[in-house]
Formats: structure tokens, C-alpha cells, sequence
């Protein structure tokens, strides 16, 4: 069956991403997170006391709860294992640019923009896949070590969450179709990185905000309502950043 | 009919300080294979990118398989295959895997590409590494890779641009055994500065110099129509051939013929062939020089090439 050039693309992003180990890696990096949080939640209350016990000084916490551990499982996700998936983003335009493969592709019948889509698409899906193991085993740990939250508010805080990371891939995508080194790529993106969390202070603005979904998540994760602000945001930065990266990219010269 | 035409086509860059096309009017027939000669930096590889739908020409027109350039369809580039000055390849790849992949960009299902990259393989001599990475081949191999992908699709247009600059004597053989083989099928345009390979192979030869056709025609014809036919002296010493290019010089023949010397070798590239011929064995009589040989010949691509862009090479 003859494939569209968009699928053929596709297919080879996703043999690339195994090949070169870069979903392994993920995999590992996200699931270790995954299984670290609840754990970090439940025990290093326990760990400071023994540490204030030797010392002589008695250390008081409160008793860890699940909301401690869905809490530590965003901040470790979008930070740790977000720097991680920004790492492995930062060079998947540019570094075809340089090595002189995008040269290769885009005199074949394959247009710049399916080129684009077939790699997005690819660095969401792997994304999201060791995300949605990461999750699962943050879930059961804290299901195990503390008490299960509902399924569903769990699954809404995680696709808030999962959004967030996603926006940031999309950004990073962006920079690394622009730059002209995965360097400058990479840099670029934590500045906006930055930028936008600077900006959490400004009133009104900071409700759309990407960093605004990380507090959402956890709230709505333990039943919160959600709120639709941050995800326009989200949406409204994903769309401009690839349609950004779709407008640089038909202007790039081998 | 031309496969590939253009007409004053303009490429500059860092806001037209730096011009790397400048008007070039290019006319390759269909079926032919036509050698796109220049010193480095003439222009060859920009003139190819934008035939290829690579870059954008600043201005000017450019036809390809009789389809405008401007939008470079993916029909169009369906009609092409293109090997390029320093083919790199995904290197976790394996050289069959490369094949299959881009013979499927070019709508072939999976089992006809598999096919296709197994003929592929054998005719470029790969059968041995087709299971190997890509990023383990010698240069050689990766070029004879990169022929390959050119014509996986068999295309109508071929673009090589120096398609033996990496080869060893024998690749080269096979590499421009196989060029010689899609006459009259594909139209190939083959850029090189290896005259050698351009007479081995193009029945059409095109020189381009800072970014201008200077000269287009059939390689056998392209002697007698740009460079003047040439007086060679074999003489039995090197003081024998600089006495005779300095007696030359002092009679007045300079307007003949200019004589230039290398070792024992004279050569005069005469305008009048028998004037130069019988002016100059007067000579070595009248000196008594010994010469050892003289033979007449047709300018050959060299003399035409160096002739042409000789300044600027």
C-alpha cells in the first residue's frame, strides 16, 4: 500500500527516536520520576525527623498526605524530566539542518511542512507516552503509600500537566527550526522558559500562562475545578509556534 | 526540446553584495547528458539548488521538465532525483533502509521499494553493506549510496553535482559507467570540474564562470568553436624548447600563435593552423634547433576551459 510522504515521515521519526535510544532514555527518565515522587513525598518527612533526632532537635511536619505527593510528581515532571525532553527537542530541526538530511528529504516529493508535522507529532507522541508511564506509576505508587485519589480528577490534573509539557516541546521545536545550532536552540527555549514564569505576577496575564496549569493540575488532580485561561494559553502558544516554525522553515535555504 | 531551461537567473545573497548568479541563461536537452563545468565558486551548486526547489532564485526563470521552478511543486520533484556535492544520510540508518525510505517518499509501497533498493544495491556494488549503518561507510560507499537514492525513483531529470569527487579510479569507472547508461532515458545535468570525467561521459558541455553561461555546446564541437587548434614541438632538450619560445617571441609570431613552454614541450595555439605550422619549422631550421617531434591537434576541453575562465580559476 503506496503511504502518503507525511507517514513515510512519520515512520522514520518514530525508527529514529527508538534507534537512537532517545525514548529509552525518556522512558527511563519520566518512570523514574514516576516512581520517585510518592516516595520522596511519603519519606522525606520521615528522613528530616531522623536527621533532627541525631542532632537533638526535634523537627515537627505534618503527616505527608496525597495531595504531597501529586504535588511532588508535577514539580519533579516539569522541571526534571521536562529539562530532559527539551534536551532531546532542541536539535530535531537544526541538527538536520547542519548534518545536511533536511537537504535530502526536501528535494523528494515530501512538502516542508509535512516534514515538520511528521517530527512534532513524533516528539508529542514519545512525550506523552512516557508521560502517560510516568503518571502511572506515580498513581500507584501513591495509591500504595498513601490513598488513592479519583481516577478521573488524576487523569484531568495529569492532561493539564502532560499540556504543559507539551507547549514547552512545541516552543523548543520552534527555536530549533530558527537557530542555526542546537545551542542556541536550547538557550532560546529557557529563556522563554523564564520569561514566562517571570511573567507569573502580572494579574490578568498570568492566568494564561503555561506555569499557571502546573498549580491547576494539582488542583483539579485532587478535585479542583479547571479553569479555561491557562489552556487557551497553552493552545494559543502551540499553534503560533508551529505555524512560526512552519513560516521559517518554508523560507530556509540549504 | 530542453528538460532544464532557464533564463537570467539571479541569485545574490547578504543584500546582493555577494552574487552568485548573475543572469544565467542554461538550455539542456532532453535525453542528454550535459556537463555543468566551472571553477569552484562559478556557481555550479547554487544553479542546481534552485533547479531542485532547494532555494529560491533572487530573480530570473527557471524550467524543469517543462513545469516553472517558482512553487516547486511535489509533482515536479516527483520527476527528479539529485545527488549532492557532499551527500549525508541518517546515519543510524542502513544502506538499504535509506533506499526503502526514499524510494517510499516517492510513493512506492513498501514492497515495490524493498524490490527497487535490493536492484539498487546490487548495481552500486552494496549488496555486502546493505545490513550496515550508514554512519560505517567510507566515503566512497556513501556516494555510490547517494547515486543510488538519486535514481531510485527514476527520474527524468537527474541532478549530480560532482558525483566522483570522493570515488577511487574504479568507482569512478562505475559511477560514470552508469551515467553514460541513462543517455537518452534521463536527462542528466552533471556538474565536475574533472574535464576528464565531462569527456568521458556528456555529449553537452555548459561553462559557467561567476555565475554566467560563457559557453555552451556539444563537448566535440566545443574545441573548434571557443579555443584556436594547437602547434605542439617536441624538442630533445628543455634549453632547446625555451631558445625556440624566446626566437618566436623576437620574430614577431607572438601574432600568430602564443607560444607557451613546459619542459621540452612547445605549444602554440595558432588561429591560422599551416601559417603556424610552416613559421614555425622555418624557425628551427633557421636556429637548428633539435626537435624531436611536431604534431597538430584540436583544442581539447583543457585548452577550451582555461582559455575561458583561465582568470579566474
Amino acid at each position: 500500500m503506496r503511504r502518503r510522504p507525511f507517514f513515510v515521515l512519520f515512520g522514520k521519526e518514530l525508527r529514529e527516536q527508538v534507534k537512537s535510544y532517545r525514548l529509552l532514555i525518556l522512558g527511563l527518565v519520566f518512570v523514574f520520576f514516576g516512581l520517585a515522587s510518592p516516595l520522596l513525598a511519603k519519606f522525606t518527612p520521615e528522613i528530616l525527623k531522623s536527621v533532627g533526632t541525631q542532632q537533638g532537635v526535634t523537627i515537627v511536619l505534618p503527616e505527608p498526605t496525597a495531595a504531597d505527593a501529586v504535588a511532588q510528581f508535577v514539580k519533579n515532571v516539569s522541571q526534571i524530566a521536562l529539562l530532559v525532553l527539551v534536551f532531546l527537542t532542541m536539535g530535531s530541526v537544526v541538527a538536520e539542518k547542519e548534518r545536511g538530511t533536511a537537504a535530502f528529504v526536501l528535494v523528494k516529493p515530501a512538502s516542508r511542512e509535512s516534514f515538520l508535522a511528521a517530527k512534532l507529532l513524533t516528539l508529542w507522541l514519545c512525550g506523552t507516552g512516557a508521560f502517560a508511564l510516568s503518571a502511572l506509576c506515580a498513581y500507584g505508587y501513591t495509591a500504595i503509600l498513601f490513598q488513592a485519589p479519583s481516577v478521573a480528577s488524576f487523569v484531568l490534573g495529569c492532561s493539564l500537566l502532560l499540556l504543559h509539557i507539551l507547549t514547552f516541546v512545541t516552543t523548543t521545536f520552534f527555536f530549533s527550526t530558527i537557530a542555526r545550532s542546537q545551542v542556541v536552540a536550547g538557550v532560546l527555549s529557557f529563556l522563554v522558559w523564564i520569561l514566562l514564569a517571570s511573567l507569573g505576577s502580572l494579574g490578568i496575564v498570568s492566568e494564561f500562562l503555561p506555569g499557571r496549569l502546573l498549580s491547576a493540575s494539582i488542583e483539579v488532580a485532587l478535585g479542583a475545578p479547571l479553569s479555561w485561561e491557562p489552556l487557551a494559553g497553552c493552545a494559543a502558544i502551540i499553534v503560533l509556534s508551529f505555524f512560526g516554525a512552519v513560516v521559517a522553515f518554508r523560507r530556509w535555504e540549504p | 526540446m530542453d528538460a532544464i531551461r532557464t533564463s537570467a537567473l539571479v541569485k545574490s545573497y547578504e543584500r546582493g553584495k555577494v552574487l552568485a548568479l548573475n543572469g544565467l541563461d542554461l538550455h539542456v536537452p532532453e535525453g542528454s547528458v550535459f556537463g555543468f563545468l566551472g571553477p569552484n565558486g562559478a556557481g555550479k551548486t547554487t544553479a542546481i539548488k534552485i533547479l531542485t526547489g532547494l532555494v529560491e532564485p533572487t530573480s530570473g526563470d527557471a524550467w524543469v521538465a517543462g513545469e516553472p521552478m517558482a512553487g516547486s511543486s511535489s509533482r515536479l520533484r516527483s520527476q527528479i532525483g539529485y545527488l549532492s556535492q557532499d551527500p549525508r544520510f541518517y546515519s543510524w540508518m542502513t544502506g538499504r533502509e535509506l533506499l526503502v525510505f526514499a524510494a517510499e517518499l516517492y510513493g512506492a509501497d513498501r514492497a515495490s521499494a524493498r524490490r527497487r533498493a535490493d536492484e539498487l544495491l546490487e548495481l552500486s556494488g552494496l549488496v555486502r553493506a546493505a545490513t550496515r549503518r550508514i554512519g560505517g561507510y567510507s566515503g566512497g560507499m556513501v556516494q555510490r549510496l547517494g547515486v543510488a537514492q538519486a535514481i531510485v525513483s527514476e527520474p527524468r531529470i537527474l541532478f549530480l553535482d560532482e558525483p566522483c569527487a570522493s570515488l577511487d579510479p574504479l568507482g569512478r569507472r562505475d559511477v560514470l559507467g552508469f551515467i553514460a547508461r541513462l543517455r537518452g532515458r534521463t536527462t542528466v545535468l552533471m556538474s565536475t570540474h574533472i574535464l576528464e570525467d565531462v569527456e568521458r561521459v556528456c555529449d553537452t558541455v555548459g561553462i559557467i564562470d561567476r555565475g554566467r553561461m560563457v559557453a555552451t555546446a556539444e563537448t566535440g564541437e566545443l574545441g573548434r568553436r571557443f579555443a584556436p587548434p594547437v602547434v605542439e614541438l617536441g624538442f630533445e632538450t628543455a634549453d632547446a624548447a625555451a631558445a625556440f619560445a624566446s626566437a618566436w617571441a623576437e620574430a614577431g609570431n607572438a601574432t600568430v600563435a602564443a607560444a607557451t613552454t613546459e619542459g621540452e614541450v612547445v605549444q602554440l595555439r595558432a588561429l591560422d593552423l599551416a601559417q603556424a605550422r610552416a613559421s614555425a619549422l622555418r624557425l628551427v631550421a633557421a636556429k637548428g634547433l633539435p626537435l624531436a617531434r611536431l604534431e597538430t591537434r584540436a583544442a581539447s576541453l583543457e585548452d577550451v576551459f582555461v582559455r575561458l575562465v583561465g582568470g579566474t580559476s
